[in-house]
């Protein structure tokens, strides 16, 4: 975070970056401003979203009983994007806040179609979920594209720009409009970690240990709504974090929620500041986080679906 | 505490698995489920655990209707081990069979030095504390199964409906676990279980049900059942017992029609 900090496109040396920093953000001077008013937003937006996807991705892989669900693999996130492409397109004029709504609203809506359509007609699987899941996304992505065809150029690089995913210029108030919905998401997730545990060993096992399984799952999925809904509304889509992060963390965290999401949190929140310092220091300027991300995760991804197969066969 | 059921009717594609079976089962009993391959041993079971919401007929749990308990006062009460035990989850085994506490713990409070007991007990007895640190998906078929066993002891609740508890164990383990269940029904708990190996149920439990193509056949003595008629024709088989008291199993020969 210090190191993220301290790096940006503006050259400020290293000792009046601190300086700024610990002098806090009343003290007059063109580095506070950069410090504390350029990065700083910047930095917490995006250890924000980290955790935010990462706690999601958690509780999505619990909830599906499968190690690749994800929120954003599983079209929740393109819900929201969706929602948030629909409310720069046609409200231009509505006030900032509209966004999360609804990012929210949108994630919510793809999260309940999944699981309304993934048990229609029976016990769902998980190649269905996942399938459905992954078509879902599709459809919701073509309908973005189909918002982007028929936007004009402004709007159209303007809509691009923020369907790559990233933390450009965002300032205190996108802070403050994301963090309710992601603290309050992860917390709500945290809450029923133990349902999730119980859920993570199949339906018939969670209901027969007291877990009310209709409610426990609309709770985990408005949980990972507020959390996702939240990320995308203040960074766009960022793919693949949910899906790595508590890969990397079970080896040394153990597969309890308990433990499992405020660690992926926590790691995701890091990661994702890895990546964005990283984008920012060696790619040139443009280059979003969600880019970044994607490019990343794609090969772990296939590297897990090898791994799955060699294990069961 | 008993549990009392009546009229269960249970229907796939028009097809009825379960039909009309009515029963009960009182505490300090353990009572074996039989029957053939399909003939509805896991549907009642499920049924019975209020697993199946949109089966026909009425399942009464210590006096009240099995879907008017709220989910964990209904575990408190009743402990269910399904048939299909999954291996995915990469669970601790003290995770696992702490989760038989959670119907008491709720979300959020801590194991308690009670809970602590029933937990280490359970695995006691299953013996499974060696276990308590190993991963539940890199655990034998047998040690998985009595992790989950050792989660429905966890539970503590005074009904326990366990469908084929036998699978996967050996014969030491499962002779084990036969007098675990015969030690739960002396305690005043009401066991019914359901099984395939048939020397086993005549031998422990008092009681047997025969479920044949969704049917109760014949409800009785477990030894009497066996040599029933109509254990004959639901299972093809001619069953005997010797003076000495063997079982004998033989394909039984066609009627001649």
């Amino acid at each position: 975070m210090l190191a993220a900090l301290l790096t940006g496109s503006s050259d400020l040396s290293m000792h009046g970056a601190l300086l700024a920093l610990f002098h806090g953000p009343w003290n007059p001077g063109v580095e506070t401003g950069i410090v504390w008013q350029v990065r700083a937003p910047r930095v917490v937006v995006v250890a924000m979203v980290g955790a935010a996807l990462s706690a999601s991705g958690t509780a999505f892989q619990a909830l599906f009983r499968n190690p690749m669900a994800d929120p954003s693999l599983l079209g929740i996130a393109s819900g929201g994007s969706f929602a948030a492409v629909f409310v720069l397109f046609h409200l231009p004029w509505a006030p900032l806040w509209v966004l999360p709504v609804a990012t929210f609203l949108g994630c919510l809506a793809v999260a309940l179609l999944l699981v309304a359509l993934s048990r229609a007609g029976g016990r769902p699987n998980t190649t269905t979920t996942l399938l459905t899941g992954v078509i879902l996304g599709s459809l919701f992505t073509s309908c973005t594209s189909l918002a982007l065809l028929l936007s004009d150029e402004y709007q159209l690089r303007q809509l691009v720009f923020w369907l790559s995913g990233g933390a450009e210029a965002r300032s205190w108030t996108h802070v403050a409009l994301a963090a309710p919905p992601i603290l309050l998401g992860i917390a709500v997730l945290l809450s029923v970690s133990r349902w999730l545990d119980a859920l993570s060993l199949g339906d018939d096992h969670a209901q027969a240990v007291g877990v009310p399984l209709d409610r426990a799952r609309n709770v985990v999925l408005v949980g990972t709504a507020l959390a996702v809904g939240g990320a995308v509304g203040v960074c766009g889509p960022v793919g693949f974090v949910g899906l790595v992060v508590p890969h990397l963390c079970r080896p040394f965290a153990g597969s309890s929620s308990r433990t499992l999401i405020p660690v992926s949190a926590i790691a995701g929140a890091a990661l994702l500041l890895l990546a964005d310092l990283l984008s920012r220091a060696f790619l040139p300027a443009g280059i979003q986080l969600g880019v970044l991300t994607s490019l990343l995760g794609v090969p772990f991804f296939l590297h897990l679906l090898v791994r799955e197969r060699r294990s069961q066969g | 505490m008993r549990i009392e059921w009546e009229d269960l009717t249970v229907s796939v594609k028009g097809r009825e698995i379960l039909s009309r079976v009515s029963g009960s089962l009182e505490g300090g009993r353990l009572e074996a489920v039989i029957g053939p391959n399909g003939a509805g041993k896991s549907t009642l079971l499920k049924v019975l655990a209020g697993h199946a919401p949109r089966a026909k007929g009425t399942v009464v749990l210590d006096g009240r209707e099995i879907h008017r308990w709220e989910a964990p006062e209904r575990a408190c009460r009743l402990a269910y081990l399904p048939q299909f035990r999954p291996v995915a989850s990469a669970l601790s085994v003290l995770d696992l069979v702490s989760m038989g506490r959670l119907s008491h713990l709720g979300l959020w409070r801590p194991l308690g030095p009670q809970d602590r007991t029933a937990v280490e007990r359970a695995m006691e007895r299953l013996e499974i504390g060696h276990l308590a640190r190993r991963d539940a998906s890199t655990l034998s078929g047998g040690e998985l199964q009595r992790a989950f066993l050792a989660r429905c002891l966890a539970q503590g609740s005074p009904v326990l409906l366990l469908d084929e508890p036998l699978t996967g164990l050996d014969i030491g383990h499962q002779l084990s676990l036969l007098s675990i269940l015969e030690g739960l029904a002396h305690e005043g708990r009401s066991v019914l279980w359901s099984v395939h190996d048939l020397r086993l149920a005549a031998e422990h439990s008092g009681e047997a049900w025969l479920l044949d193509k969704g049917k109760l056949t014949v409800r009785g003595p477990a030894a009497q059942v066996l040599v029933s008629p109509q254990a004959r024709d639901a299972f093809g088989v001619a069953i005997e017992r010797s003076e000495a008291g063997d079982w004998r199993f033989s394909k039984a020969t066609p009627p001649a029609s």
